[in-house]
C-alpha cells in the first residue's frame, strides 16, 4: 500500500518526482503537496523520539515499545522526552506504560477487511458482530481525526530542515493552497473531506445489500454520511496497480461467495470474468510478458545503472538493463556483534507457535496461555551444567543494553549447539527485545534480531 | 436426543466439520448439527495473525461469534488451521479489553505524569489534536510520525498513508513491516525492479527439492509445512533441507540439517554460487539473455545511530562500528582484504548503490569461497566434525545443481532480520539465476518460474514471507 516512509502505493518512491506527481494526479491534490524528502524508517522515529526531534506520535495495528530491538532506550524516551504518544490497542499491553493517550480499537470481526498475503492472494471478510464498549476501527480513527483539520493547516509553506530536491527550495516545503483553490478547494476545507469523503468516494454509496449480505458496519454509522470507506479506499487504491503488473479486481468480486481471494496480477478473460495470476515474469503465465521473450524481469526500477568492476564504479553513464534480473556480488560481512570473554553466547529471538508476535491477543486465549505461559532460554545442557544451572532455573541474561529475567529449558522443540541461546519475544513479562542490537540491513532498515552477544548466570 | 449439552456440543461439532470435508455423519449427528446452529449465520473469513493467508469460516449468533473453523475450500490450507488459527474469534474476547479511550490525567487535565482516566472519544480527540498541533508548530511535517503494520486491513493502511503523505505532508510512517520483510522488498527492487514474489504455493507441489534458510516452517508456518511434509511423504523422491542455526522443529521433516553459525548465510550462498560456476552448471542461454552481473559497496555500515552520543556506556564499543570496522579473518578473506585493516564505513549514506560488472569480476569475487574457508567459517556445532559438514555443503550444492532437480528455497526471518538482510535475499537469487533452466532444460519453460518471492503485501506484511524459488 506504499505505507514505508519511502514509498508510495504500487512499486512508486517519494523521491521520484514522476512517482510524486502520479500519486498526486490520483490523489486530486496539488502539485508538489507531497514531501520528496523520505521519512523516518521505524527504528529512526524511535531514535527520532530519543533525541527529541520527533514529538507526536500515533501507534496503530502493532506494539513497537515490545516488538522492537534495544528498548530501554525507547521505553525511557517515550516516557521521560516532550513528546505525546496515542496508542491504538484492544488489550493494555507495553504500549499502555508508554502511551499518553490509549484508543480502544476494534479488532477483526468487529470491522471490514482486506489482507494480502505471501503468495500475492487477496482475501476478504466483512464485520460480524458490534466492537466491544466504545471500540471503533482504526480506519474510524484516522478519519476522524481528519475532521479536525484544515487544509490551510498544512498546505501553506512548511519547513523541513534537510530538504533538497528538484524544483523544491532548500529546506522548506512551497504553499499549494493558492493551487488547490484553482482546483475548487477551499482552504477551509477539511482533511476528511479532500482526502476521504471525495465525491468520487461518496459515490459507493450504503447500504450494500448485494455486498454486505446482512452484515453492519460500524464505521459507516459513526461517520453518518453513507459512503462505503472500505470499498471506496480499496477501489480508489486499485488505480495504482492497474496496468502495472498489481492489478487487482475489483471490491465486489472478493466479496462473492464462490471465491477464496485471488491472486495478482488479475486480469480480465474474454468473457469479462477476472481471473487470478499465478506465475510472474514467465511469457506462459504472465500476460506483462512480452510475446516471444520467453522470460521477462519487467520491473522498473533501478534500470539504468553504471558500470565498473569490483572496487567500485568507472563508467558512470548509466547503462540500460531493462527487462533484466541482476546477478550480485555481495561478500561475507562479518556481524557486527559477535561473542567475546564477557558477553560469551549467541542469542536469537523469534515467534513460538503458540503465540503471535508480542503475544497481546494469542496470550488472552487460556488454551494458548496454558500451552506457552512464559517465555523461555532454550540451552545446550552443556551450557547450563558449565554455568551450574539446570532447567527451569530462574537466570539473568545480559547484553550490553540490558538484562532480563527467565527460565531455563534445555530440551523441547529447540535444540541449541553449544554457545548460543533463543529466547520468543511473545512475553511482556520477559522482552527479551531490552537485550537486542537496534543495527539494521542499511539498505533495507530491517532491524537484525538474530544475533547478538549475551552472558547468562543465575538469578 | 438424550444427549448432555456437553455431548451435543460435541457431537454437533464434530459432526460440522465432518459434513465440511465431505465425511458421512450419522443421523442424529447431522439433527444436533441442526438444531444447533440453527441460529447461526456463516461466513467466509481469513485468519488475522500470520501472512500464510488461511481462509476461515465463522458463524456470529447474534451479536457473537460462537464458532469458527477452517475452509476447505480454501486454495492455501484446504481445511487446516493451526493451533493460533483456532482462536481467530476468542482474542476478541479476553477479559481486559480496551472498551474506552483513556488519557493520562491529574486534576481534570492532561499530564504526561498523571494516571489512565476514562474519557470520551470527543475529549480523547481534543487532546491528540492539541499536542499534535504543538508539535507540528514546533517541528513541522517531520515532528509527527506514525507506527503501523501489515495488521492494519489494506483500507486502513492506505487511509493512514494519505492522510499523513498527502494531508499532514510528513512521510514518517513506517509499518512494522520494515522489521519484517523489507529486506526482502529491497531486494526485489534491486534485483527485479518490482516489489513481491513470483511464485505461488502451488510450487510446494511441482517441486521435488524444498531448501529452508532461516525458516523454520513447521513450528511457524504449519499449514505449508504441512503441504511440504505431504509433498514428502507421496514422492520418495523429494527431499527437504533445513539450512538453521540451530536444531528445530523442522529439522525433524528435513532429509539434511546444516546447523550453521550466524551470519554466515553470506559465505555459503558464495560458496554455493562458486560451486555452480566450478561445476560448469550455469544456464548460459538463460543467463546471457535475462541477468546481468552487478556489485555494489562493501563500506555501508550497520543501520546504527551515526553517534555514540546516545549509547549506554556498554554498548558504545559496537555503536561506534558504524564508524570503522576493524576486519576479522574471514571477513578480510571474503573482501580481498588484509586481516586487521581498519575499514572507514563511507557508503552508509547510499547502500543501495550498484553497477554492472563482467562475470569476469563476479567469478573473481567468488573464488575466496572455497569449500574449506566456508566450511570453517559456517560450521555452527562445535562438536559436529568438521569433515561432516563439508559433506553436507557438498550434498547441498548436488541438490542445487542436479539437472533433474526443481529446488524451491524458503526463506523468513532469518535471511530478512539480518545485517545484510538486502545481501543475503539478493545472494538467494544469484543462485537460482545462474542455475536458472539449467536445471531441467525440458520442464523449465513450463514449470515454474525462475524468480522468487518472498513478500506479501497490502495490509499483510506479516513475518511470513515464504521465499519460494522454483527453478523449474
Amino acid at each position: 500500500m506504499g505505507t514505508f516512509s519511502h514509498r508510495l502505493p504500487a512499486d512508486r518512491l517519494i523521491t521520484n518526482p514522476a512517482h510524486r506527481e502520479y500519486t498526486e494526479k490520483t490523489w486530486k491534490i496539488p502539485a508538489k503537496t507531497i514531501n520528496p524528502k523520505p521519512g523516518s524508517f521505524y527504528a529512526k522515529i524511535m531514535r527520532d523520539i530519543e533525541d527529541g526531534s520527533v514529538k507526536w506520535a500515533w501507534v496503530q495495528t502493532n506494539n513497537p515499545w515490545q516488538s522492537h530491538p534495544n528498548i530501554n532506550h525507547w521505553l525511557k524516551a517515550a516516557r521521560e522526552m516532550d513528546c505525546f504518544i496515542v496508542v491504538s490497542d484492544a488489550y493494555p499491553s507495553v504500549l499502555a506504560k508508554v502511551a499518553d493517550l490509549v484508543l480502544p480499537a476494534a479488532m477483526h470481526f468487529e470491522k471490514w477487511g482486506m489482507f494480502g498475503n505471501a503468495e500475492r492472494r487477496t482475501q476478504c471478510w466483512r464485520q460480524q458482530v458490534l466492537p466491544q464498549g466504545q471500540a471503533r476501527a482504526d480506519i474510524w480513527q484516522t478519519m476522524e481525526f481528519a475532521k479536525r483539520f484544515k487544509l490551510k493547516d498544512f498546505w501553506g509553506e512548511q519547513k523541513v530542515p534537510g530538504l533538497k530536491a528538484e524544483g523544491f527550495e532548500d529546506g522548506k516545503l512551497p504553499s499549494v493552497l493558492d493551487e488547490a483553490v484553482k482546483m475548487g478547494y477551499s482552504p477551509e476545507d477539511s482533511l476528511y473531506k479532500v482526502l476521504f469523503a471525495t465525491p468520487e468516494n461518496m459515490k459507493y454509496k450504503w447500504p450494500d445489500p448485494a455486498v454486505a449480505k446482512g452484515r453492519d458496519n460500524h464505521v459507516i454509522k459513526l461517520l453518518g454520511d453513507g459512503w462505503f470507506p472500505e470499498k471506496a479506499l480499496f477501489q480508489e487504491y486499485v488505480v495504482f496497480g492497474r496496468g502495472q503488473a498489481k492489478d487487482l479486481a475489483d471490491f465486489d468480486w472478493y466479496y462473492r461467495d464462490d471465491v477464496r481471494g485471488g491472486k495478482w496480477p488479475m486480469t480480465k478473460n474474454d468473457k469479462g470474468e477476472w481471473v487470478e495470476g499465478s506465475w510472474r515474469f514467465n511469457e506462459k503465465y504472465d500476460p506483462y510478458v512480452k510475446k516471444g521473450a520467453g522470460f521477462e524481469f519487467y520491473g522498473k526500477l533501478f534500470k539504468a545503472i553504471p558500470s565498473g568492476n569490483l572496487d567500485g564504479v568507472t563508467d558512470p553513464k548509466p547503462v540500460s538493463v531493462a527487462g533484466k534480473a541482476k546477478i550480485f556480488f555481495r561478500p561475507y560481512a562479518a556481524p557486527v556483534e559477535q561473542p567475546d570473554a564477557n558477553y560469551d553466547l549467541w542469542q536469537c529471538t523469534g515467534r513460538v507457535l503458540e503465540h503471535w508476535h508480542t503475544g497481546t491477543m494469542t496470550r488472552r486465549v487460556p488454551e494458548l496461555h496454558r500451552s506457552f505461559p512464559a517465555a523461555v532460554l532454550w540451552m545446550h545442557p552443556k551450557d547450563a551444567e558449565a554455568r551450574k544451572l539446570k532447567r527451569d532455573d530462574l537466570v539473568w541474561c545480559e547484553s550490553r543494553r540490558g538484562k532480563i529475567q527467565l527460565r531455563v529449558e534445555t530440551g523441547g522443540r529447540n535444540r541449541m549447539p553449544r554457545g548460543y541461546v533463543y529466547a520468543p519475544f511473545f512475553d511482556e513479562g520477559v522482552l527479551v527485545n531490552k537485550l537486542v542490537n537496534d543495527a539494521t540491513c542499511p539498505i533495507s532498515k530491517e532491524s537484525d534480531y538474530k544475533k547478538w552477544a549475551v552472558k547468562v548466570y543465575k538469578a | 436426543m438424550g444427549l448432555s449439552r456437553r455431548d451435543f456440543l460435541k457431537t454437533s461439532i464434530a459432526a460440522s466439520t465432518a459434513a465440511s470435508v465431505g465425511m458421512p455423519v450419522a443421523k442424529q449427528a447431522e439433527a444436533a448439527v441442526a438444531t444447533m446452529e440453527k441460529d447461526w449465520e456463516w461466513d467466509k473469513g481469513v485468519c488475522r495473525f500470520c501472512g500464510t493467508g488461511c481462509g476461515l469460516l465463522i458463524a456470529r449468533q447474534g451479536d457473537r461469534i460462537v464458532a469458527q473453523k477452517a475452509d476447505p475450500d480454501a486454495p492455501v490450507n484446504r481445511g487446516y488451521q493451526c493451533v493460533k488459527g483456532y482462536f481467530n474469534a476468542k482474542i476478541m474476547y479476553g477479559q481486559d479489553r480496551l472498551t474506552q479511550p483513556l488519557l493520562r490525567m491529574k486534576d481534570g487535565k492532561f499530564d504526561k505524569k498523571g494516571k489512565f482516566v476514562p474519557v470520551t472519544w470527543e475529549q480523547a480527540f481534543d487532546e491528540m489534536e492539541r499536542q499534535f498541533r504543538r508539535a507540528y508548530a514546533e517541528k513541522g511535517p517531520e515532528g509527527v510520525a506514525v507506527f503501523g503494520s501489515g495488521q492494519w486491513t489494506i483500507a486502513e493502511g492506505y487511509a493512514m498513508n494519505k492522510l499523513f503523505k498527502a494531508g499532514f505532508r510528513s512521510n514518517n510512517i513506517d509499518p512494522n513491516a520494515r522489521n519484517c520483510m523489507a529486506s526482502a522488498v529491497a531486494a526485489f527492487y534491486s534485483v527485479f525492479g518490482t516489489d513481491e514474489p513470483a511464485g505461488n504455493y502451488d510450487d510446494i507441489e511441482h517441486t521435488d527439492t524444498m531448501i529452508l534458510w532461516g525458516a523454520n516452517m513447521a513450528e511457524m508456518h504449519t499449514v505449508l509445512w504441512s503441504r511440504i511434509i505431504n509433498r514428502r511423504l507421496t514422492a520418495p523422491h523429494v527431499r527437504v533441507v533445513n539450512l538453521s542455526t540451530f536444531r528445530n522443529m523442522s529439522s525433524d521433516g528435513a532429509d539434511l540439517e546444516i546447523i550453521f553459525s550466524p551470519g554466515t548465510d553470506l559465505a555459503i550462498q558464495n560458496y554455493i554460487a562458486r560451486e555452480i560456476i566450478a561445476r560448469n552448471a550455469v544456464n548460459w542461454d538463460f543467463v546471457n539473455k535475462h541477468c546481468v552481473f552487478t556489485t555494489g559497496p562493501y563500506d555501508i555500515g550497520y543501520g546504527m545511530r551515526p553517534t555514540d552520543k546516545y549509547a549506554f556506556p556498554a554498548e558504545r564499543d559496537i555503536v561506534l562500528k558504524e564508524q570503522r570496522v576493524k576486519l576479522d579473518k574471514y571477513e578480510a578473506i571474503g573482501q580481498r582484504r588484509k586481516e586487521g585493516e581498519v575499514v572507514e564505513q563511507k557508503n552508509t549514506a547510499n547502500p543501495a548503490a550498484h553497477w554492472l560488472i563482467s562475470f569476469d569480476d563476479f567469478k573473481r569475487a567468488l573464488e575466496p569461497y572455497t569449500l574449506d574457508f566456508v566450511a570453517e567459517l559456517a560450521k555452527g556445532d562445535p562438536d559436529e566434525p568438521l569433515d561432516q559438514f563439508k559433506n553436507k555443503l557438498r550434498q547441498l550444492v548436488d541438490l542445487y545443481v542436479d539437472p533433474k532437480r526443481k529446488v524451491v528455497s524458503f526463506w523468513t526471518m532469518g535471511f530478512n532480520q539480518h545485517i545484510r538482510g538486502t545481501w543475503v535475499n539478493e545472494q538467494c537469487y544469484v543462485n537460482h539465476l545462474l542455475l536458472g533452466k539449467t536445471a531441467n532444460p525440458a520442464t523449465a519453460l513450463s514449470r515454474s518460474p525462475v524468480s522468487p518471492r518472498p513478500a506479501a503485501r497490502r495490509g499483510r506484511w506479516a513475518p511470513s514471507r515464504i521465499g519460494c524459488q522454483p527453478t523449474a
